[in-house]
């Protein structure tokens, strides 16, 4: 570009005054170097080939506008992809993006702004991306595009795309603007500053250099004050490394380098503010270097993860392998071992190593193994993916493999997929092709993923038991993990290992593996430790000592979290998938010490994450900046750090609301983790001289005053820490919750939680309702206290007084649902219902008018014609867990004679002693009555409640499943709700 | 909890020369009310000097008020010696503003001078009581006298006059019932521009009911030290360990302080009291202070056996201070 027309490209910014500011893209021109750009590319093809990334690279040599231009080189037919950091978007319209570009030989390339819809209504993320096409010829000239936006998505970037389109491409002055063309380029200030660093995306605590570019767009010298910052948006913690002016010539760039002392460990962001504006900032994980040791799975705990980083699912191909800016596979397997990461789940795809019989394709597995065992992180070999499920028009439909197999009914999944039972000859062929090929390089192999979602146990251990004697005769010291049962999709993960228990499955496996997703934490409705406690049982009923592995778990959620989710109608896979870094910690903790010998819960990249495009509403693994380590890992990192080499590890629970571990650290010093089960909660920890303590990430805390513990880990690491430590809550006593009951009566029940250890005497008041009620709390136990009221209001004050204190709890009172009286009939649409509370016990009587009868699925009451019974025998407690069910509510399932040969049964919930009760169940052409008595002890009490919830719920089938439910008081939601269940008054 | 000290105020003595005035209005009127009768005589109003137009309506009397003429209603008070009495009632005075304010005034000014009490005006039925000692045997008048800025009506119900049990006098509890701030005070010196003292509903209480708002009004100056209310006479006897629990909150994290004062020793100007600084927070905390009176021979003027309630805050960020249920209770 000429000088001349390098001015009047300006001419029309300087007429318009502000029109400097209104390209909103930082680094547009490149003079701050490669800060804050990403590229990603990737090979689309199969996964076979070996990919050798794509670079991206400054190129000073020749711009349209100042020094620089980006260069991006793709010899090949493959696909780049290059992006600018999420920009934000003025609502509706049409906007102009403009950019200078030259080739290397003339071509099409693909320029669009990618933006997605936040979750509205239960309905996923919607990507919006408008594109176009330009042709590039060799010679510098500006290109524009114009795009419509519907205004949904707050967020945008604009991207690049090199669509099988071999080229070098050069690209300068990327403009954004809402308007309908573009106007002159003009960079996003008149002085620009960036920080970068080079890969990778982490750096272990100590010094080191990062580079702090500026450029002055403008034609006058200018004197600019910069001032740099490290921080953590989420833990609040901010510090200023770097204060200074700096002179900067006209039209110039200055690169200094700063040496920085990086001793704050986590993901931070590096950024601040120069004269006028900011400094475009860098994301950087900070962690702990671990000491360089072996791992010997046999002995020691590891953390691991499930597939290899790099994998992205492609719209054209599924396996895609791909490169990050400035990075390769090889680094983020470096990251993953920085990260803590000492194992990898990783799923082989038969479809993929042999799409065509006997045509096999190693490469891309071999690579992985040997990057894997290169950089300390042993490989656990997944069989049987891609082989036992076909979704109609899936990718392995016309499989050899599949076309071979047996074909069985629907799984438990909804998505329509059925079973494939592969030839059993296949099958072993499969298992000894693979056990052959990795002999000596792989040692561990798990038989299938997640069989209780497919297969009954009949089916499955089948296919263990060849397995097992394929691979063994192969390479009799591989290690076969079975069974893999999981706790969601209503997998009932016990029963299933204790069906392939009973068949034998314990003398074909050396490990056994699950996947808790039903118990994920220990503030689940089942504690995780509970479920461990329960799978440990069952394993040792079959064969003592057998190793227990977790291992999947994406999922990690509290209590509070998952209900929400329940509730939430903007819950998707997505919000599922962020992980927690305490979440991430504490199940670690939690396997660690009860006695599961591995764990590999996370997915690679919920290790990682691409920060420069936060507000784009989409999964990391599609923008295209490199990956920083996420707080997840560096939390992973901690727990490596004091974890790896760790004996006597076992449970503590130092006080209630309060869980841990402790173990013996290979130093021989003591260690013990602690948190608050409940988020919720706080506690003061106070230590004993002597004791370390530390944060979640591995940050030392000063331990002279008093430390709060909510519900992250905190470290204390010392020669006694048993009884080095102090822990009292920092409110004595909590408000659980109020709900409403209607009825005769009107009436709240307040639930109160006294945390202490020992008795408290309360006086409690609801606002606006006259008089106090003194009330007597045992130590660490909850009460309800109720407070007839004239009407409901949904937001209400408790206010408790210890005799010293007053407090206000505001609350939301859960709603009043419906009510009937003892004894009385509550007509239905599908008939009627008298519930009677008797001494003894509970009496329905419920008719039922259908016209026609349906099919119903064995196991499954609820999928056919079906009298679903929910029972709450104390709704006026635990009301902290969003309705999520506790041991005191019952569900019964009264089924007539299925249209398919299902006779009528009567069956409950695992809770319910269903030998103690007296039924009947007649059916008068489609119509059918149950006539049922519940007595007391059938449901593990004594006499009758103080307070008893419940529903009757019908569901209808007319063909093969149900088609419609009928509840009395609540929903459809019941199964999970019980605070949807109506009120028995006496 | 944080004991300030015992420490000491001059009494201004231009207050001292007013109460005398007032005490003289009060003999003239009182004998030309007529002749007290006996004992138990407080509820029947013939057996009171009133103020001329006095109407009376069953248990109450009402009184036209001239704008700046001096009246009272007044009656004698049959004590028995060693013995403490509680003297309330309620009145109500349409038309008054926050300026106006009422006294309870004793014949025998010398002896009962602490007792002496005024009040703010209320316009609502308020409850007022002060408590005495009576060292010897006596009758003493009782007055209850007003000098209004402008017209208004003085109207008096339910006096009564009550020796206090051994129970009743070891414990004081002023209650928020209805405009019982009008049992405390502003402190003397405090300008009423520049605070306001009013009962409140203590909903976020967890007895509910009212309690006591003295809040600085925007005129307060920057300047404004301490603002601080003063409660009636109440039993209160030397070497005797006692204790002061009231609940608190403010509007602002802050310090309140609580307290007593007793008579000023003869001759000197001076009061004395106890004063403990109190932590305050926007939730109701509940404040409890013990400590032990002076003896007699420290402080002479403790003969008289009764005492008044301090409480208040030093103006900064805290502008209001809530308090309720007042209770000063004798220790073993």
């Amino acid at each position: 570009m000429t000088s001349s027309k390098y001015f009047l490209s300006f001419f029309p910014a300087i007429l318009a005054g502000f029109a400097l500011a209104a390209n909103p893209i930082p680094n547009s021109s490149f003079e701050l170097g490669v800060s804050g750009i990403g590229t990603c590319n990737y090979h689309k093809g199969t996964p076979r080939e070996q990919w050798k990334p794509i670079s991206a690279e400054i190129d000073s040599s020749t711009a349209a506008h100042g020094k620089n231009s980006l260069k991006l080189t793709m010899p090949e037919k493959a696909e780049c992809e290059f992006s600018f950091p999420g920009v934000a978007l003025s609502g509706q319209g049409i906007y102009t993006i403009s950019l200078y570009a030259k080739a290397d030989r003339a071509g099409k390339i693909r320029v669009q702004l990618f933006s997605s819809h936040p979750f509205l209504k239960g309905k996923p993320e919607t990507w919006e991306v408008k594109l176009q096409y330009l042709n590039i010829t060799t010679e510098w000239k500006r290109y524009e595009i114009q795009v419509k936006c519907t205004g949904l998505a707050s967020h945008a970037m604009i991207q690049l795309i090199l669509d099988d389109n071999p080229m070098t491409l050069w690209v300068d002055g990327f403009q954004l603007e809402k308007a309908n063309q573009a106007s002159a380029y003009s960079p996003a200030a008149p002085v620009e500053a960036g920080l970068d660093m080079p890969q990778p995306g982490y750096r272990f605590v100590g010094k080191h250099d990062l580079s702090l570019f500026l450029a002055n767009n403008e034609k006058n010298a200018k004197k600019v004050d910069v001032e740099l910052t490290e921080s953590d948006p989420k833990s609040g913690y901010r510090k200023v490394f770097h204060k200074k002016s700096y002179d900067l010539e006209p039209e110039s760039t200055k690169t200094v380098t700063i040496s920085h002392d990086f001793q704050h460990r986590g993901m931070l962001t590096y950024g601040g503010t120069i004269t006028g504006g900011k400094v475009n900032p860098f994301y950087l994980a900070v962690l702990s270097e671990l000491p360089k040791k072996a791992f010997n799975p046999e002995i020691e705990f590891g953390a691991g993860v499930n597939d290899p980083p790099s994998i992205r699912r492609h719209r054209k191909a599924k396996e895609a392998v791909i490169t990050w800016f400035q990075t390769d596979t090889e680094m983020e397997y470096v990251r993953l071992r920085a990260s803590g990461v000492r194992w990898l789940r990783y799923w082989l795809r038969w479809l993929y190593l042999e799409p065509v019989e006997g045509e096999f394709h190693w490469e891309i597995y071999d690579a992985n193994i040997d990057l894997m065992r290169k950089n300390g992180i042993e490989p656990l070999i997944l069989l049987g993916d891609r082989a036992i499920t076909t979704k109609k028009g899936g990718e392995n439909a016309n499989w050899f493999i599949v076309k071979r197999s047996r074909q069985g009914k629907r799984t438990q999944f909804s998505s329509g997929s059925v079973r494939n039972f592969p030839a059993m000859d296949d099958w072993k062929r499969h298992i000894r092709d693979v056990v052959t090929h990795f002999k000596g390089r792989v040692r561990y192999y798990e038989i299938m993923n997640e069989p209780n979602l497919i297969f009954d146990p009949e089916e499955y251990v089948p296919y263990l038991k060849a397995a097992y004697e394929t691979a063994k005769a192969v390479d009799p010291n591989c290690k076969i993990v079975g069974i893999c049962a999981t706790g969601d999709y209503s997998g009932r993960l016990g029963e299933f290992i204790d069906s392939c228990g009973k068949l034998g499955a314990f003398q074909y496996c050396d490990i056994v593996s699950f996947h808790p997703y039903s118990a994920q934490l220990d503030s689940d409705a089942i504690p995780a430790e509970i479920q461990l406690a329960q799978v440990h049982g069952i394993v040792n009923h079959y064969r003592k000592e057998t190793p227990i592995w977790n291992s999947e778990l994406y999922y990690i959620h509290s209590l509070r979290e998952n209900s929400k989710m329940a509730t939430s109608p903007t819950a998707s896979p997505r919000t599922q998938a962020m992980l927690k870094p305490e979440h991430l910690l504490r199940r670690m903790l939690i396997d660690f010490s009860n006695g599961i010998a591995q764990s590999q819960a996370p997915q690679s990249n919920q290790l990682s994450i691409n920060p420069y495009a936060e507000k784009i509403e989409v999964m990391d693994i599609w923008k295209n900046f490199r990956p920083v380590p996420t707080p997840p890992a560096v939390a992973l990192n901690a727990f490596s750090l004091f974890a790896e080499g760790a004996k006597n590890m076992k449970r503590i629970q130092p006080r209630l609301g309060v869980n841990g571990s402790s173990f013996t650290h290979r130093d021989g010093r003591e260690v013990a983790v602690i948190w608050a089960v409940d988020e919720e909660d706080r506690f003061h920890l106070s230590v004993k001289p002597g004791i370390q303590v530390f944060d979640l990430f591995g940050n030392p805390i000063a331990a002279n005053g008093k430390i709060l513990i909510d519900g992250r880990p905190v470290w204390m690491i010392g020669k006694s820490v048993k009884g080095g430590y102090q822990l009292e809550p920092v409110c004595p006593y909590i408000v659980r919750g109020a709900r409403a009951f209607d009825g005769q009566k009107k009436f709240v029940a307040v639930e109160l939680f006294n945390a202490t250890p020992s008795s408290i005497k309360l006086t409690v008041r609801l606002k606006g309702v006259k008089g106090n009620r003194v009330v007597e709390l045992p130590a660490q136990s909850a009460k309800s206290i109720f407070f007839p009221v004239l009407k409901f209001q949904s937001d209400s004050t408790v206010i408790i007084s210890d005799g010293k204190n007053i407090t206000s709890f505001p609350v939301k009172v859960i709603p009043p649902r419906k009510a009937v009286k003892s004894g009385t009939k509550a007509g239905m649409p599908y008939g009627s219902f008298t519930a009677t509370q008797e001494k003894a016990g509970l009496r329905f009587a419920i008719r039922v008018k259908d016209d026609a009868r349906g099919d119903r699925t064995e196991k499954k009451p609820w999928d056919g014609d079906c009298i679903e019974l929910f029972l709450d025998l104390a709704p006026e407690l635990e009301l902290n867990r969003n309705g999520l069910y506790h041991d005191r509510v019952f569900r019964l399932f009264a089924v007539p004679a299925s249209r398919n040969g299902l006779p009528k049964a009567l069956t409950a919930s695992g809770n319910v002693k269903t030998n103690l009760l007296k039924w009947n169940l007649k059916e008068t052409g489609a119509d059918y009555q149950l006539d049922l008595f519940i007595p007391w002890t059938a449901l593990n009490v004594e006499s009758a409640p103080e307070l008893l919830a419940f529903d009757v719920t019908v569901n209808n089938s007319d063909g093969e499943k149900r088609n419609r439910t009928t509840p009395w008081a609540g929903g459809k939601e019941n199964y999970g709700n019980r605070f949807l269940f109506g009120t028995l008054s006496k | 909890m944080e004991i300030v000290s015992f420490s000491e105020h001059s009494l201004n003595r231009k207050a001292i020369y007013k109460m005398k005035k007032i005490w003289l209005l009060f003999a003239v009127s009182a004998l030309a009310g007529g002749l007290f009768a006996a004992e138990n005589h407080w509820n029947d109003w013939n057996k009171w000097a009133k103020p001329k137009g006095t109407t009376i309506n069953g248990a109450e009397a009402s009184a036209p008020l001239t704008a700046g003429k001096r009246v009272s209603f007044s009656t004698k008070a049959f004590l028995e010696a060693g013995e403490w009495y509680t003297i309330s009632f309620e009145c109500r005075f349409a038309g008054a503003d926050k300026k106006d304010i009422f006294r309870i005034v004793f014949g025998n000014e010398k002896e009962f001078q602490f007792s002496e009490q005024t009040f703010n005006c209320q316009t609502e039925w308020t409850r007022s009581q002060v408590s005495i000692y009576a060292e010897k045997a006596g009758t003493p008048f009782v007055g209850l006298t007003m000098k209004p800025a402008k017209a208004q009506t003085f109207e008096l119900r339910n006096p009564v006059i009550h020796k206090l049990s051994p129970e009743e006098r070891a414990k004081t509890v002023f209650v928020e019932d209805g405009n019982m701030a009008g049992c405390w005070k502003l402190y003397g010196s405090i300008n009423p521009e520049f605070a306001t003292l009013t009962t409140v509903e203590a909903e976020d209480h967890i007895d509910g009911g009212r309690a006591v708002k003295l809040a600085l009004t925007p005129n307060a100056p920057q300047t404004m030290k301490d603002c601080f209310l003063n409660s009636p006479a109440f039993p209160f006897e030397p070497g005797k360990k006692y204790k002061i629990s009231v609940w608190f909150k403010s509007d602002m994290p802050g310090t309140a302080y609580v307290g007593a004062a007793w008579p000023r020793e003869k001759g000197t100007k001076k009061r004395y009291y106890v004063n403990m600084n109190v932590p305050c927070s926007v939730d109701w905390k509940k404040c409890e202070a013990e400590f032990t009176a002076p003896s007699l021979e420290d402080q002479p003027m403790l003969n008289r056996r009764v005492a008044r309630g301090n409480i208040g805050f030093n103006p900064g960020a805290m502008k209001t201070l809530y308090f309720k249920d007042w209770t000063l209770e004798q220790l073993p």
